[in-house]
């Protein structure tokens, strides 16, 4: 096949631009394309990550859903009830919090400051210091001890696993309502002051004004918030019953796949978790996206 | 038409670079396994010039040991050295998956008797029967030379049976690893607190009952209450399957039977469930220590462990004290039976690479060799392992692993070496399963004596379900 002169001169043109794309290209294609195509073709399969490795069509799928050792359905309702209950407290909350020190007054940067700090201890920290807050003898249960009330059981027992993680993912607030902020400063005043001059009270304000206007971001943080929130791996590293909880209470789907995957050494079987995974999170993101017509993107 | 030719170009592109991905992405096969069908040899050419690579997880430093095993296996292979890989106990599949798939396994891997299954299962360690069986061969042929010297039938006589077992697949059969020292769950007591809550101390020694044991708890709980607030005073290893699975099987409780039937819900498993349940309810221990530190700092009386004393020695000095597991006996009308009582223990050990060949899989077994001698044992002793030696002859107090201790009851690692019990219900399923049936079962004597506590037949049927599950799944 001969190159015309032109594709030649228009390369040659854009040499430099290909250039700069290229380690990004490679970067992508190897620690992104390359492992997502890897683990499609690792799901057909049974692989121990070792020496066994035979194709089984679609049986990984198959038992995933039938025969599954930790129950597929129970380990899904599990992380369906903690993306919801999660999206929807840490959104709203943000909200309210991001609504409260949005107006200028003393102090409020302290606030803000003070609110955003926890979002930059690195996870580790924050779970091991977690573990120690919520331990049966640790800083929490010894307050309650010390003003006469029962210890509380946060992650050792079923029946509070799961509201205990709600409590502990609003450490995370002050990373929204920075988001908040900044979509509530894009605002234009002068929406505010025609509303004003038309006798609107602060209520109607935050009905008509503020809230549609930040309806972008507020898609924006639902979509990142389901998306995070389904992938969600945090109790590896907190959770007793190796980061299952007792009975399985919040046994998370991301923590299955890992479970599979590097304990119990079954990498085809962890791969189609995962695409399963991937496909749940699409259909969402879809569904998300096809009824998004509340989203208010300015005048259009 | 220009446009379509670049879409089809695309197209192609896209189609060629997955197609690049799914050839590329089959994992690389590593070497070639050669399980059991190898010519071995054991006379191997002193002047080989290798390196051997170890590949091991333990956190402690182990070094040192392989730096003194190295120097003495030196003398008789001098162009050989040893490089190792710590992996790291988290990740250890993790990266020795990485290895293989990158072709740089280790020469030799560490493993243990209740992990090495999945390594057996994937193929990568070496059936070590050929080895063996020459060393077997040439050790009668020494012993017809020198019958004193020789004492032993042959060379596996040389070590304790039990746990040169563990090495085996499903405990009995090919040999895949070998122990490096004798690991065993005994009693730690801190002597002095003993002696103040006025425990009879001439029933403290190796083979007392879990009577006995139960006695002196109660003792200790008065000395507790007096002195340290009431707080618990066995220093609790409750998820530790080496301490509760042999309590189960004393009592009498079976997980599977020989087809692997679940046979658990049974009133000897009930009898396991309640005597750990009635430690906790009584006061003696909680389960979960809230300092785990409390033995070495003495602020708990007993801790149940396989560690060597140096660890205790440092903070306990002389305070410190051994006794074995008390042996748990079955109700057999007016008296009890002890003759089932187990008690927990396990190895270390470490195998060869499978995908080895020729002379660097011999001087893979010539080293694993060397580290069961009496010399080799005396080395890692020399280099931090303070766990007993797996020989039979090196007991007494002329060893290295002896020295230094006082009077210290080192024969609780020994006594009743028959009682000595490693888990083992799982084997009657498939490897993979083995983490889950495990956890399972170790559930069932946690849940009754956590939070509200779960009524324990409760948990013996909630764990059958559990176990049930696991079986059916893929």
């Amino acid at each position: 096949m001969k190159i015309s002169d032109k594709t030649v001169n228009k390369l040659r043109k854009n040499i430099a631009g290909y250039t700069f794309m290229l380690p990004l290209i490679i970067g992508v294609s190897v620690f992104s394309f390359w492992p997502i195509i890897s683990s499609l073709i690792y799901s057909f399969h049974k692989y121990d990550g070792f020496m066994t490795y035979e194709y089984i069509g679609f049986r990984n799928y198959v038992d995933l859903f039938k025969h599954d050792i930790d129950g597929l359905g129970k380990v899904l309702s599990n992380t369906f009830i903690f993306a919801a209950g999660s999206v929807i407290l840490s959104l709203s909350l943000s909200y309210l919090l991001a609504l409260s020190v949005s107006k200028q007054s003393k102090g409020v940067y302290a606030i803000r400051v003070l609110f955003y700090i926890p979002c930059v201890i690195p996870g580790v920290v924050m779970a091991a210091m977690w573990a120690d807050l919520l331990a049966e003898n640790g800083a929490f249960n010894s307050i309650f001890t010390s003003l006469g009330l029962p210890k509380f059981a946060f992650l050792d027992s079923p029946e509070t696993s799961m509201i205990t993680l709600f409590i502990t993912g609003l450490w995370g607030l002050g990373g929204g309502m920075i988001l908040w902020l900044a979509a509530f400063n894009n605002i234009p005043r002068t929406m505010y002051e025609a509303a004003e001059i038309d006798g609107a009270k602060s209520f109607t304000k935050f009905v008509k004004i503020t809230i549609p206007m930040t309806t972008p971001t507020i898609f924006y943080n639902m979509i990142t918030g389901v998306i995070g929130s389904l992938q969600y791996n945090g109790t590896l590293m907190l959770a007793p019953n190796s980061g299952r909880g007792y009975e399985n209470s919040i046994y998370f789907i991301s923590v299955k796949i890992y479970r599979d995957a590097f304990i119990r050494m079954k990498f085809g079987y962890a791969s189609a978790a995962a695409w399963i995974l991937f496909v749940i999170i699409g259909v969402l993101v879809i569904i998300m996206f096809r009824t998004s017509k509340w989203v208010f993107y300015g005048e259009e | 038409m220009k446009k379509t030719f670049r879409k089809l170009t695309g197209m192609l592109l896209v189609a060629a670079l997955c197609l690049t991905c799914a050839v590329a992405c089959g994992p690389n096969p590593g070497r070639t396994p050669s399980n059991g069908d190898y010519e071995a040899g054991i006379t191997l050419d002193p002047n080989i010039s290798a390196n051997l690579k170890i590949g091991f997880y333990e956190n402690t430093d182990v070094k040192q040991h392989f730096e003194e095993l190295e120097k003495a296996f030196q003398l008789r292979y001098p162009n050989v050295s040893i490089s190792i890989a710590n992996y790291g106990s988290e990740s250890y599949y993790m990266d020795l998956m990485q290895e293989y798939n990158t072709n740089n396994m280790p020469d030799i891997i560490q493993t243990n008797a209740t992990e090495s299954f999945p390594l057996m299962e994937a193929g990568l360690l070496l059936d070590m029967d050929n080895f063996i069986q020459l060393e077997n061969e040439k050790y009668v042929e020494n012993k017809a030379k020198d019958p004193e010297f020789f004492q032993f039938e042959n060379f596996e006589d040389q070590f304790y049976e039990s746990l040169w077992k563990l090495g085996q697949k499903n405990y009995d059969g090919h040999q895949y690893f070998i122990p490096r020292s004798a690991d065993r769950i005994v009693v730690y007591y801190n002597r002095e607190q003993f002696i103040a809550a006025g425990v009879d101390m001439t029933t403290v020694r190796n083979g007392w009952t879990w009577e006995d044991f139960l006695a002196a708890c109660e003792k200790l709980k008065i000395y507790y209450a007096a002195n340290y607030s009431g707080k618990p005073f066995i220093s609790g290893q409750w998820q530790w399957e080496a301490v509760l699975f042999p309590m189960l099987e004393s009592a009498g409780g079976k997980v599977f039977d020989a087809n692997g039937n679940i046979t658990l819900n049974s009133p000897e498993t009930l009898n396991a469930v309640n005597l750990l349940k009635d430690l906790v309810v009584k006061g003696y221990t909680k389960e979960k220590d809230p300092n785990s530190l409390a033995f070495e700092t003495g602020t708990a009386a007993m801790q149940f462990a396989s560690l060597y004393p140096d660890y205790y020695i440092k903070n306990l000095g002389e305070n410190l004290g051994i006794v074995t597991f008390p042996l748990i006996g079955r109700q057999s009308g007016d008296t009890v039976d002890y003759s089932n009582a187990k008690i927990g223990a396990g190895i270390t050990g470490y195998g060869i690479f499978s995908g080895l060949t020729g002379e660097k899989r011999e001087l893979a077994w010539q080293f694993l060799s060397f580290s069961l001698s009496r010399e080799g044992q005396e080395c890692m002793a020399k280099g931090g392992v303070t766990q007993p030696p797996i020989r039979k002859d090196m007991q007494d107090g002329s060893n290295l692993w002896r020295q230094n201790k006082g009077n210290l009851n080192l024969d609780a690692f020994f006594w009743g070496s028959e009682r000595n019990y490693s888990t083992n219900f799982f084997i009657v399923h498939e490897p993979s399963k083995q983490v889950d049936l495990m956890q399972a079962v170790i559930n069932m004597f946690n849940e009754p004596i956590r939070g509200s506590g779960k009524d324990p037949q409760q948990a013996v049927s909630d764990c059958v379900n559990v176990l049930d599950g696991i079986i059916k799944s893929n």
